[in-house]
């Protein structure tokens, strides 16, 4: 996968599990292989997180017990695709 | 105290496979006293129950300067691919505004911004073609289910 945030994706997984457990629904912030703090939704987490970091530096996810919620399927071809 | 629901039917004046509506994207705002609301531009929005995300195209992303803050694996026709992801806040044509919505990248023919299950789950969605003309109806939050048996058997319970 070659995308600016692989570490952070890449940490997101092996964390997901654990954080998943008492923060099932919340929103997750991480750069490099630093979690940068958990909050109750993005508004949170970015208005707490982009004070002292940049927008776009900082990997942000909503944290869910179902390993497929970071996969979405896109079943309607001729409409969109993925370069 | 009732919440407000919003609502809203397009009515596409004959049969449609594609039922587009309006829709304003902003990049995510972030209400704090030192932040002025980044504005919101209309685009070309196509309602998708096959997708369990929206997607919006890089041409949107670039006009409204987002910035990617993610990835996400997309499972799509052909394979699967890692694409970036954007939050942004939505404005439906039903006035319900949707704040901090994950998007996600991609090339989208004949619309802006594919309107997904993320989005339709969060209120009730029907499509109605009777006469030949397709009608598309939203409401949100969600307040009721239809159930076109029970409607069924209830018309002809009328009837008798």
């Amino acid at each position: 996968m070659n995308t600016p945030f692989k570490k952070e994706y890449e940490h997101y997984l092996e964390i997901r599990e654990e954080l998943a457990k008492t923060n099932d629904g919340k929103f997750v912030a991480i750069k490099g292989q630093e979690v940068l703090g958990v909050f109750d939704d993005y508004v949170q987490a970015a208005n707490t997180v982009y004070v002292a970091h940049e927008k776009g530096a900082v990997f942000m996810q909503k944290i869910s017990k179902d390993p497929d919620s970071l996969n979405a399927v896109i079943s309607t071809p001729g409409i969109v695709s993925f370069e | 105290m009732m919440q407000a629901v919003h609502s809203f039917t397009r009515n596409y004046g004959g049969l449609s496979n594609r039922p587009l509506t309006s829709c304003l994207v902003s990049a995510a705002w972030l209400p704090r006293d030192d932040t002025v609301a980044p504005p919101y531009l209309e685009f070309n929005a196509l309602w998708d129950t096959g997708a369990t995300a929206s997607v919006i195209t890089k041409e949107v992303a670039t006009k409204l300067n987002l910035l990617s803050e993610g990835t996400a694996q997309v499972f799509h026709a052909q394979a699967s691919k890692s694409v970036s992801k954007y939050f942004v806040n939505l404005g439906l044509p039903n006035k319900a505004q949707v704040a901090g919505v994950e998007v996600l990248e991609g090339v989208l023919k004949g619309c802006d911004v594919l309107i997904g299950m993320d989005i339709i789950n969060m209120g009730d969605f029907a499509v109605t073609n009777r006469d030949g003309v397709t009608m598309l109806s939203f409401q949100m939050p969600s307040i009721h289910h239809i159930d076109f048996v029970k409607l069924l058997e209830e018309s002809q319970g009328n009837d008798n």
